[in-house]
C-alpha cells in the first residue's frame, strides 16, 4: 500500500513538473481588434423640396425651373404730412378803434419750401385771437372776425371774441376743424388769405373814444385734409433699415454667385398727386460681413391722377442700370437701406400737385430672378467651436479609420471640401483633408442636368491624423461651390434635381482591455 | 477586470480539476450504485444501498472543447497571438458544458432477480456553442469585421431540474442478460435555450449594413423572481414538469465477455409555468443617419437612427407561451473483458445528442474489483475530440459507509491550465452487501453438482455477487 501512494505521488510530482506556467497579468496586455464598416449617414435632397417651406425664397416656375423670389413690402414710406405740412402762421395784426371799426385786409398764408397752395381744407386747427386795448371799457366788447375765402360748411367763416368789461386784454381760439380755403382770390393769387375784423358794437355809448383795439389773428396746428398747388421742390430724407435676405440654400455661402439674368425691381405705389424723383441706397452685407451696394439709379415716381387714385410705378434694376450682379453674386444675408425723396423734382410744372391725409407713397423692394447662374467659387466657411473628441487616455484606441464618401449628383454643382483641424490652444491648423464631395452633372445646351454625376471619396485617418483629431479643439469647414465646367457653364436648376450623399466609416481598432 | 478573469479562471480550473470521476469511468463501475445513473439494467454488487441526503451524489462536469487555460494565459507567449491561435481553431463544434448533478435522496434493493432503485436527483446543465464568430471578431487578423457577422449556428440551453425517478431490473436467461427500466418524473425549475438565432450584420455595400435576424429564446423559471413576492414553493414545484425514460441491457456473453449498453434520458419537459419568450423576426437596412437636407431636420438625427436599429431588430418579449423541450438523450455502448474475477478490461462509447447533433466519447479503462473494501477504476477517454484525458476512481467501504471520489481527468488536478474536460463525482453511501459465507457455500454446492450451466451462472454473477 506504501509503495502504491509513494507511486501515486511520483506521478502527480511529474505530472506538476510538466505543467506549464500561467500568467494572468498577460490579461493587460490583451488587445481588442475588431473592424467594421458602419454606414453614417445617407442625406439626401430634392430641390423641389426646398420650395415647400412657406418661407421659401424659392419658387417654381411653370416648367418647374426654380426662382429666386423675394418680396419685402413698405421698405419706405412717406405719408402726407411727410410731403406736405402748413406751418403755424405768425399772428396777423388788425387794428381797430370806435371811429374804425372795421378792418379787412389781404395777406400771404405762410408755407415751407415754396409751397403754393390754391386750396386746402384742414382736418384740424386753431385760430388763435389776442386783443389788447389801449384803455378798458365799462361794458364787454364784441369782435367778429371773417375769412372771406373761407368756408365752414357752405358758410363764409366767421367768429365773435368778447373783451369782457374793464378788461383791456383777451387771448382767446377757436376751432376750426373742416375749414375750406380758398387761396387762389379767383384764380390770379396762391396762398392768400382775405381777413376782415369788426367791432359789432361800435354804435354804443358805452364805446370809449379813443380807444384802439389790436387784434393779433394766427392760424395754428393745421391738419390738412387736402390740398392743391404746388407743394414746393425739396428733398426728404427717409429713415435707414435692413431686412434680412436669406436664399434657402445658400444663405450661408458667400460670393461667387453669377446670376445670368438678374432683377430687382422697385416697386411704388403713389395716391400722392406730385411728382416724386426717389433715390435709394441698397447695401448687401454677406454671411462674412463682405458689404455691396447696388448702385441703383433715382427713378421717378409717378403723380396719381385724380384724389383716391393709386398710381403704381416699377423700376426694374439690371445688370445694365446698376451693380446687381455683384450685389447678389455677394450672397447678402442682410440688406441694409436708405433713400430720400425730391418732391416736384423739375419744378412746378404740369398739373397742380394735390394730397389728402390718407395720401401716401410706399416703396416696394422685390427680387425675382431664374435660378440660372454660375457658381465660381461660392464659399462656404464655417467653424464648429468647442470640439472635442475624448479617446479616455487610449490614443491608440483606433489604429486607422477610414472615412468613405459617395455621391450622386443630380446637380450641376462641384463640391469641394476642406476639414481642418484647429489646435484647441491656438486655433492653428494641425492637420486635414480635402476631398471634391460633389461631382457636377454634366448639362445639355439649356443649362439643365442630364444625368447624376458618382463621385467617390475616402479619407484616410492614420494615426497622425487620429491624434491630430483628438487634439483639435475646433473643426473649420471650407466648402467651395462651382457649376458645370469649373464654373465657367451657366446652369438651371429644376425641381428633379436629386442629391444623394452617403457616408461611411471603416475603423480598425486597437482596444487595450485593461484601458476599459 | 483582470483579477476577475484570474480569479474566474482558477476557481473553475482548481475545482474541476480537483475532481476524480466521470461518467466515462462511473459506468463500468457497478461498485457504487450511482451506475445505475449511466445504465439502468447495470448488475449491481450491493443489496441494499442508501444514499445519504444531498451528499450521496455530488457531480460537476466541465467540458471546453475550443481551449484551455494555457492556451492563452501561457507565461512568457505573446497572449495576442494565443488568442488568434485559440480563434483559429474554433469552429461551429466548439462547445462548452457545464453541469451540476445532486443526488438528493436514493435508495436500492435487490429482489430475487431484479434490483428497484428509486430516489431524486437535481441537474443543474448549461450548454452551448462558443461564439467562435465573436472570437473572430475580436482577435482574428482577417475576419474581424462586425459588419461581416452571421451568426446562425449558436445555440445555448441552461437548465435547472429535479427529476424523481423509479428503476428496475430484472434477469433473464439464467441470469446472463439484464434489462433495466427508469422512469423519471421531472420538474423544471429554471430553463432557457434558444430555439433560433439567426442573426447576420453584413454589408451590403460600404453604405449599407442588411440586417437580418430570426431569433427565439424561450425561458422558464426567470420571470418567477421577478414577483414583489417571490413563492419559494411555487418555483420548485412550478407547474413544468414531463416524463423520460432510461433503458438498458446487459448481457454476459462468457466467462469473459460482456457487453451493454444504454439509452438515457428520452423525455421531455413542458414549461407552463413563468415563461417568457424573446422573439425577434425581422429584416432591415441600416444606412446611417437619415436626413432630408432640405428640411435640415438634423436635430434628433442620431436619435432617430439608434430607435431604427432597435427597430430593425424588433425584439419583442412574449410572456405565457407554453412549450416543450426534450432533454438531451445519451447513449452508452460498453464492451468489457474480463481478466479474472477482479480484473476487468473494458472499452466505452458514450454519445450526447443536443439539438440534432451528436456529441462523441471513446474511452478505455480498468476496472479493479479488488476487494469489497476498495475497489479501483482508471480509463483514458477521448471527449468530444479533447483527448488525453486520465481518469481515475475508487471506493471505499468503511463498515455500511461508501466513500466514492472519481473523475475523468485527473491530470487536471495538478495541470489546471491545460484543462478541457473533467467531471468530478464524490458520494458518501450506505451499502450492504450479501454475507460472503453463504456465497461460498453457495459455490460450493454449485460446484459439486459441476453442471455446465452452473459454471456459467457462477461467472456471470461474479459482478452481482461480489
Amino acid at each position: 500500500m506504501n509503495k502504491y501512494l509513494l507511486r501515486v505521488s511520483l506521478l502527480g510530482l511529474i505530472l506538476v513538473s510538466c505543467s506549464k506556467e500561467l500568467d494572468f497579468n498577460m490579461v493587460d496586455d490583451i488587445a481588442i481588434n475588431p473592424s467594421g464598416t458602419i454606414p453614417l449617414a445617407t442625406l439626401t435632397l430634392n430641390l423641389g423640396d426646398l420650395v415647400n417651406d412657406i418661407d421659401s425664397t424659392i419658387v417654381v416656375d411653370p416648367d418647374n425651373s426654380l426662382r429666386i423670389y423675394y418680396r419685402q413690402d413698405s421698405v419706405f414710406t412717406y405719408s402726407a404730412s411727410d410731403i406736405l405740412t402748413i406751418p403755424d402762421q405768425d399772428p396777423f395784426d388788425l387794428v381797430v378803434t370806435e371811429s374804425q371799426p372795421f378792418f379787412r385786409v389781404g395777406v400771404a398764408l405762410g408755407t415751407i419750401a415754396g409751397a403754393q397752395l390754391g386750396a386746402a381744407t384742414f382736418s384740424s386747427g386753431t385760430i388763435g385771437m389776442e386783443i389788447a386795448a389801449s384803455d378798458s371799457a365799462l361794458s364787454d366788447i364784441r369782435f367778429e372776425l371773417t375769412f372771406y375765402n373761407a368756408t365752414l360748411n357752405g358758410q363764409t367763416y366767421s367768429d365773435t371774441f368778447s373783451l369782457a368789461a374793464l378788461q383791456r386784454n383777451l387771448l382767446d381760439s377757436s376751432i376750426i376743424n373742416g375749414l375750406s380755403f380758398d387761396f387762389s382770390d379767383g384764380g390770379t393769387r396762391v396762398n392768400y388769405l382775405d381777413i376782415g375784423i369788426k367791432i359789432l358794437d361800435a354804435d354804443t355809448a358805452s364805446l370809449p373814444s379813443n380807444v384802439s383795439y389790436s387784434c393779433g389773428v394766427a392760424l395754428k396746428n393745421l391738419g390738412l385734409e387736402v390740398a392743391s398747388g404746388f407743394f414746393g421742390q425739396r428733398v426728404q430724407a427717409a429713415p435707414s433699415g435692413n431686412f434680412n435676405f436669406d436664399i434657402n440654400g445658400i444663405a450661408n455661402f458667400a460670393g461667387g454667385l453669377y446670376l445670368t439674368n438678374p432683377r430687382l425691381t422697385l416697386i411704388t405705389k403713389s395716391t400722392v398727386g406730385l411728382p416724386i424723383r426717389i433715390t435709394t441706397d441698397f447695401d448687401g452685407q454677406n454671411s462674412e460681413g463682405t458689404l455691396v451696394s447696388l448702385d441703383a439709379p433715382p427713378f421717378n415716381i409717378l403723380a396719381s391722377p385724380a384724389p383716391g387714385v393709386v398710381q403704381e410705378s416699377r423700376f426694374s434694376l439690371n445688370a445694365n442700370n446698376s451693380q446687381i450682379t455683384n450685389f447678389l453674386a455677394n450672397i447678402p444675408q442682410s440688406i441694409l437701406y436708405a433713400g430720400n425723396i425730391s418732391l416736384n423734382p423739375d419744378g412746378n410744372v404740369g398739373p397742380p400737385n394735390f394730397i389728402a391725409s390718407s395720401s401716401n407713397v410706399v416703396i416696394d423692394f422685390e427680387v425675382s430672378v431664374p435660378m440660372e447662374m454660375r457658381m465660381e467659387d461660392m464659399r462656404l466657411d464655417q467653424t464648429i467651436e468647442d470640439f472635442s473628441i475624448s479617446a479616455g487616455g487610449n490614443e491608440d484606441f483606433f489604429e486607422k479609420l477610414t472615412l468613405y464618401f459617395n455621391s450622386e449628383n443630380g446637380l450641376p454643382l462641384d463640391l469641394n471640401l476642406r476639414v481642418i483641424l484647429q489646435d484647441s490652444a491656438t486655433a492653428d491648423s494641425i492637420g486635414g483633408f480635402e476631398i471634391g464631395l460633389l461631382n457636377a452633372a454634366p448639362i445639355d445646351n439649356n443649362g439643365r442636368a442630364i444625368a447624376p454625376a458618382i463621385a467617390d471619396n475616402e479619407v484616410v485617418f492614420d494615426q497622425t491624423l487620429i491624434r491630430a483629431l483628438l487634439r483639435s479643439g475646433s473643426l473649420r469647414f471650407i466648402a467651395s461651390v462651382n457649376s458645370t465646367n469649373n464654373g465657367q457653364d451657366a446652369v438651371k436648376m429644376y425641381t428633379d434635381y436629386d442629391l444623394v450623399i452617403r457616408a461611411a466609416i471603416q475603423a480598425n481598432s486597437n482596444i487595450k482591455v485593461n484601458s476599459l | 477586470m483582470k483579477k476577475i478573469l484570474s480569479t474566474l479562471t482558477l476557481v473553475v480550473a482548481i475545482v474541476f480539476s480537483a475532481s476524480a470521476q466521470s461518467d466515462m469511468l462511473l459506468y463500468n463501475f457497478n461498485a457504487i450504485s450511482q451506475s445505475l445513473h449511466t445504465n439502468p439494467a447495470m448488475p449491481q454488487q450491493t443489496k441494499v444501498w442508501v444514499g445519504l441526503p444531498a451528499i450521496s451524489g455530488l457531480s460537476t462536469h466541465y467540458h471546453n472543447s475550443g481551449f484551455s487555460a494555457v492556451d492563452i494565459f501561457e507565461a512568457n507567449t505573446d497572449i495576442n497571438a494565443n488568442l488568434r491561435n485559440v480563434t483559429a481553431g474554433l469552429d461551429a463544434s466548439s462547445q462548452l458544458a457545464v453541469s451540476q448533478t445532486v443526488d438528493l435522496l436514493g435508495i436500492g434493493f435487490s429482489l430475487k432477480k431484479g434490483f428497484v432503485s428509486l430516489g431524486a436527483t437535481q441537474h443543474i446543465n448549461l450548454t452551448m456553442d462558443i461564439p467562435y464568430q465573436l472570437f473572430e471578431v475580436m482577435f482574428s487578423e482577417n475576419n474581424n469585421s462586425i459588419t461581416q457577422l452571421d451568426v446562425s449556428t449558436f445555440d445555448l440551453e441552461i437548465s435547472n431540474r429535479t427529476a424523481f425517478y423509479l428503476g428496475y431490473q430484472h434477469r433473464f436467461l439464467n441470469e446472463k442478460l439484464t434489462l433495466g427500466l427508469r422512469a423519471n418524473y421531472l420538474i423544471g425549475q429554471q430553463h432557457a435555450y434558444i430555439e433560433r438565432s439567426n442573426v447576420s450584420l453584413t454589408n451590403d455595400s460600404t453604405y449599407t449594413i442588411n440586417g437580418r435576424s430570426d431569433i427565439l429564446v424561450r425561458s422558464a423559471g426567470a420571470s418567477a423572481f421577478e414577483a414583489d413576492a417571490i413563492e419559494p414553493m411555487n418555483i420548485a414545484l412550478a407547474n413544468n414538469t414531463g416524463f423520460s425514460f432510461n433503458f438498458g441491457g446487459h448481457y454476459q456473453l462468457s466467462d469473459k465477455w460482456s457487453f451493454s449498453a444504454s439509452v438515457l434520458d428520452i423525455g421531455s419537459i413542458t414549461y407552463n409555468d413563468y415563461t417568457r419568450s424573446y422573439v425577434s423576426d425581422s429584416e432591415f437596412e441600416f444606412r446611417g443617419i437619415e436626413a432630408d437636407l432640405a428640411a435640415n431636420d438634423f436635430g434628433d438625427a442620431v436619435d432617430r437612427a439608434v430607435d431604427s436599429l432597435e427597430a430593425g431588430f424588433n425584439f419583442q418579449e412574449v410572456d405565457g407561451d407554453t412549450y416543450s423541450r426534450s432533454l438531451m438523450p445519451r447513449i452508452f455502448a460498453a464492451a468489457n473483458y474480463h481478466i479474472n474475477e477482479k480484473h476487468t478490461f473494458g472499452a466505452l462509447y458514450h454519445s450526447r445528442i443536443w439539438n440534432g447533433e451528436a456529441f462523441h466519447d471513446f474511452g478505455v479503462n480498468y476496472q479493479g474489483r479488488l476487494s469489497r473494501t476498495f475497489q479501483f477504476t482508471a480509463g483514458y477517454s477521448m471527449i468530444n475530440g479533447t483527448a488525453h484525458n486520465i481518469g481515475a476512481g475508487f471506493d471505499l467501504k468503511l463498515g455500511a459507509f461508501q466513500l466514492y471520489l472519481m473523475s475523468d481527468n485527473i491530470f487536471g488536478m495538478v495541470d489546471y491550465g491545460g484543462l478541457q474536460t473533467t467531471n468530478f463525482r464524490f458520494g458518501i453511501n450506505l451499502t450492504f452487501y450479501g454475507k460472503k459465507e453463504k456465497k461460498e457455500k453457495k459455490k460450493k454446492e454449485e460446484a459439486e453438482a459441476n453442471t455446465p450451466s452452473q459454471t456459467n451462472n457462477e461467472s456471470i454473477n461474479f459482478i452481482n455477487n461480489f
